[in-house]
């Protein structure tokens, strides 16, 4: 079930918020949260849920026993099986079908037949997965202590806000808050959580999807293999496209999952904070897809020694969790790319820290730190995004760019007006060149102006958020009636008259 | 309690903002029900998809309708059925092709028939028309529109969102994402697809049939190359991999499976079947399965005292079955498939536009004896009302079949008789019961001889030439259409031009050795006289 349907806003997420509330003092609440957690999950495929409760009920089980143990060894044994039956788990579904394709590639002009296993992925397992590890782990080291009631356990992997995409909500955050007999949420958070909601299906349907409609026509440009060049100025457009369509749908799934734990009393972590404000790697890490930068920063970065030891070391630490990162959210050599992309910014801003240098010249140079950076985030979107054989189109289309000026005023050089014209000779010129340039690059001219559509007002509602430290819905509590009133007519009207149709699926849900 | 429910302020105000805005919208610009859908996509600058542009056109053309019969299923129908046609076999009663593409899916087509029977409560006769049988691929694709246009068309639930003002959604959005024009000719994201505006221009006169457009060169190469021609994925495959491609979409037995409503296994073709039995029921119709004719090219081979299917579709194994199941049912009627020439179709599933009048009367005779068994039409009412003149545009519209495509010439806009051509056919819809004259605006004014054999056939019968005139400049050519010819299919006219003056389509009207003279056509004008 998604988020962004009729179904779940008005029949699904009701249903489930009234049936809570009715048995929440009862010892089925966790039950009903757990039972309708899952039907969200596999009602379009039972299946799915086979290696949920595989890793749920192994990690459950280790949680046990690395507890009740008191032999370290022996705790550390069953902690690392949970360890490795989850990666496995992972692996087996995710890259199985990359590296038996990829095998294939090499080995078939060696005359070595590889057969390729296709294997279906089922939705979130890289969430779930590391949610469950960390479970283990923590209760190994001592930061967390097994919970018996494995209901309630069930209920802390599987609960729906946050199953599917995240946040990756830490045992220690979220099972004390799931095992208690909650009482029901303030009117205050209820209000609140009806604008997040709000707010996110109309940063996903408007923003996002469109977003997103503007990176399939460049790629539909392209063509079948991308042979098509793309005119100068569309590898922009993807990039920005992209840049804005996974943001707004990643921080609408979060803000929607937020949202819809409120109504159950349940406070979710963060995930975003105006992100593509960051002026460097390191900041920009802190605000974007927060409870994954966090979790491998906890449990990744700092075991492999963290910010201890050498310049080397820190540097090799830091890109090995970079190309984990990669790894983790797809199979193919072009995310491990975009993982060591990011790895590279971290070590070269460490290196030279522009954004510290530029910060001295105040809010210009913080905003010019920002603009650098947020291209650089761009450059790694086209890795995340593009397929292989996009890649030197896309890079092409950027890089000729700059062209498009010179280009035009080369078609229009026997029109420009003498050193001697007067102010009339300029007034017809410079419109006719400005025609002139919008029709030579049609389709620059009218996706641009998509792009003003749909970030432009991502970038205002950012901004607005990032003055007061928060993301845009939070605000919320600022705000009064008639704005909040407002506001919510906006979003709705917004919805109705320019929400794409067709488009649904939240891109994470792929992870 | 006060202060709790002062956080919910702002919720009360929204709703009554949203209730007075929906009420002028309501009371002041009010828009059809056709239009207060999300059946469109209409995102920014990209062109909807074309089945689903042919979905909106039909419902927003024949919402209001109150027809007798309706016909619903795949492009084999949209291509075959000329409704006109059909309706002078069934004694007064009206007939309404509401037949669109396979992408739909049957879920899809049901969508269409139950929206129409329940908004007119007139009809009395549920055509299913189709090719091929009901297989896993037309129920369950994910791909498949079926289950939007349930969601948009019938579903009670989604219909509370379809808001007044969600009908203005199109004029908003191209003010806002084309600044009304100024970015984007404002049809031009809808579907940049010629077919799409040749439906548009021609389902309200023809009933909702319209004219083949898949092979622009009309005529077929090989069966294989058929299935290759609709299939570009397939296209570089060698015939028997294409074949045994095609044998999970063509299942020659239909698989068996476990049906969870009736709790028993059963085919598909049997489920989808009992869903629109069940439809039919529930509003009193009778219910016709009708079966597009095959290609010759697809007829088993019999060889050693068994056949072999050809194309991949065991085509009598599926005709046992259909024959099983009207048997079983007195309600429900079976117009089973045939064998045609291979030179009778475009596509194996399309029949050629010249062909589509007869498997039209195929139709028609078929359901003549079951309508004369309905009660008589309720309505009465016509589903087309003819102008006074009738302007097929030769540049603009594609309603022309035969001709090359449009072709400017200054600001010239014509239609020409290629090389390779004789005949081309063009369709229009008058008032029956007025004397007809067509007026050919001549371009280029060839030979003599040329202009001498020019001729103009209703369905065999001449039109009568008229001496021609000039009018500012131009040629015009005059022909008086014989009146029984226009009053026989209530005013619906396929009209032959021929350059060597014939009066009906000839076999050869296409043949691509040949040469002949490159007539160019600006309009053609139909005058109620």
């Amino acid at each position: 079930m998604h988020f962004n349907s009729l179904n779940y806003v008005f029949i699904f997420l009701p249903f489930v918020v009234a049936g809570w509330a009715l048995l929440r003092t009862t010892a089925y609440g966790n039950l009903f949260v757990a039972v309708v957690s899952l039907y969200f999950y596999a009602s379009a495929e039972l299946w799915y849920l086979l290696p949920l409760f595989a890793t749920a009920l192994l990690d459950y089980w280790v949680g046990q026993k690395v507890h009740d143990t008191k032999s370290r060894a022996w705790a550390k044994r069953m902690v690392i099986l949970s360890v490795v039956a989850n990666l496995a788990l992972l692996a087996v579904f995710k890259y199985t079908t990359w590296l038996t394709t990829a095998l294939s590639g090499v080995l078939a002009p060696l005359g070595v037949a590889v057969p390729v296993i296709l294997i279906v992925l089922p939705p979130a397992i890289s969430f779930y997965t590391f949610q469950s590890m960390s479970y283990t782990i923590d209760i190994y080291r001592k930061e967390f202590h097994p919970y018996r009631n494995v209901v309630d356990y069930i209920s802390f992997v599987t609960f729906f806000p946050h199953l599917v995409a995240g946040p990756i909500m830490r045992a220690r955050d979220l099972l004390p808050q799931l095992a208690r007999s909650r009482p029901l949420p303030s009117a205050q958070n209820v209000s609140l959580a009806i604008f997040m909601i709000l707010f996110g299906l109309f940063q996903k349907t408007v923003f996002a999807d469109n977003a997103g409609g503007l990176v399939e026509m460049v790629v539909q440009l392209m063509g079948p293999g991308a042979k098509t060049p793309l005119p100068p100025g569309l590898g922009l457009i993807f990039a920005y496209g992209f840049a804005i369509q996974i943001y707004c749908d990643f921080a609408a799934y979060s803000t929607i999952a937020r949202g819809s734990a409120k109504l159950l009393n349940v406070e979710l972590m963060r995930n975003f904070l105006t992100p593509y404000f960051a002026t460097g790697p390191s900041e920009f890490w802190q605000r974007w897809h927060i409870s994954l930068s966090t979790w491998l920063r906890d449990y990744l970065y700092i075991p492999l020694g963290g910010n201890r030891g050498t310049s080397w070391l820190v540097m090799r630490n830091l890109m090995l969790t970079m190309l984990l990162g990669g790894l983790w959210h797809g199979a193919g050599i072009l995310f491990i790319l975009w993982g060591a992309w990011h790895g590279l910014l971290l070590i070269l801003y460490r290196l030279v820290p522009i954004d510290q240098w530029l910060a001295r010249f105040g809010f210009a140079g913080k905003a010019l730190a920002a603009i650098i950076f947020f291209h650089l985030v761009c450059i790694g979107w086209i890795f995340f995004r593009a397929t292989p054989e996009q890649i030197g189109p896309i890079w092409s289309s950027i890089i000729a760019t700059p062209t498009i000026i010179p280009d035009i005023l080369t078609k229009y050089a026997q029109y420009i007006p003498g050193p001697n014209a007067g102010f009339g000779a300029w007034a017809t010129f410079i419109p006719g060149l400005l025609a002139g340039l919008a029709q030579q690059n049609w389709y620059l001219y009218v996706f641009g102006w998509g792009l003003v559509l749909f970030a432009g007002p991502v970038f205002v509602l950012d901004y607005l958020g990032r003055r007061h430290n928060v993301e845009f819905p939070d605000l919320f509590l600022r705000m009064n009636t008639v704005t909040r009133a407002v506001l919510a007519l906006i979003f709705l009207y917004g919805i109705i008259f320019f929400a794409r149709r067709q488009a649904s699926e939240f891109i994470y849900f792929a992870f | 309690m006060n202060s709790s429910i002062s956080h919910f302020s702002w919720v009360g105000l929204a709703v009554a903002g949203f209730v007075a805005i929906e009420s002028a919208v309501a009371w002041w610009a009010p828009r059809p029900d056709a239009l207060r859908n999300n059946l469109l996509e209409l995102s920014f600058a990209k062109p909807e998809l074309v089945q689903r542009a042919f979905v909106f056109e039909k419902v927003q053309q024949f919402d209001d309708l109150k027809p007798d019969i309706i016909q619903v299923g795949d492009s084999s129908g949209l291509h075959a059925v000329q409704s006109p046609i059909v309706e002078s076999y069934l004694g007064g009663r009206s007939f309404l092709n509401l037949s669109v593409a396979s992408n739909l899916g049957f879920e899809g087509y049901l969508a269409l028939a139950d929206r129409m029977m329940q908004r007119s409560g007139s009809v009395k006769l549920l055509v299913l028309y189709f090719t091929s049988s009901p297989r896993p691929a037309l129920l369950t694709a994910r791909d498949l529109m079926g289950p939007d246009l349930q969601r948009e068309l019938v579903n009670p639930f989604n219909s509370v969102f379809h808001t007044p003002s969600l009908g203005l959604r199109r004029e908003v959005s191209d003010r806002v994402f084309y600044l009304n024009g100024r970015l984007n000719q404002l049809d031009r994201p809808l579907i940049a697809n010629p077919g799409y505006f040749m439906l548009r221009d021609i389902i309200a006169s023809s009933g909702g049939w319209s004219r083949e457009t898949d092979i622009p060169d009309d005529h077929i190469v090989s069966p294989f190359q058929m299935i290759r021609d609709v299939t570009p994925a397939v296209a570089a495959s060698n015939d028997m991999t294409i074949v045994k491609g095609y044998r999970d979409l063509f299942a020659a037995i239909d698989p068996v499976t476990f049906d969870w409503r009736s709790l028993s296994r059963r085919t598909y073709m049997e489920i989808v079947f009992d869903q629109y039995l069940a439809l039919a029921r529930r509003h009193g119709a009778h219910l016709v399965i009708a079966a597009n004719p095959y290609p010759e090219a697809f007829r088993p081979q019999e060889n050693n005292g068994g056949t072999t299917s050809r194309g991949g579709m065991d085509l009598p194994e599926i005709s046992k079955e259909m024959r099983a199941y009207a048997n079983k049912h007195t309600d429900v009627s079976l117009l089973d498939y045939d064998y045609w020439p291979d030179n009778k179709f475009s596509v194996f599933s399309h029949v050629g536009t010249p062909y589509s009048v007869e498997s039209s009367h195929r139709l028609g005779r078929f359901l003549a004896d079951i309508a004369q068994q309905l009660p008589s039409s309720s309505t009465g009412q016509p589903t087309y009302v003819a102008p006074k003149r009738v302007v097929l545009d030769m540049g603009a519209s594609p309603t022309v079949y035969g001709f090359s495509d449009a072709e400017r010439a200054g600001d010239r806009r014509f239609r020409r008789i290629r090389q390779g051509r004789y005949e081309a056919l063009a369709y229009a819809r008058v008032n029956p019961e007025a004397q007809q004259e067509l007026r050919v605006s001549v371009l280029n004014a060839p030979d003599d001889a040329v202009l001498r054999d020019i001729a103009i056939g209703l369905y065999g019968s001449a039109a009568t030439r008229l001496p021609d005139i000039q009018d500012d400049g131009k040629l015009i050519l005059r022909f008086s259409l014989p009146s029984e010819a226009t009053r026989r299919f209530g005013g619906w006219l396929e009209l032959t031009l021929s350059t060597r003056g014939a009066t009906a389509w000839q076999t050869n009207a296409l043949d691509p050795a040949a040469t002949g003279p490159q007539l160019q056509i600006e309009r053609m004008d139909l005058v109620s006289r």
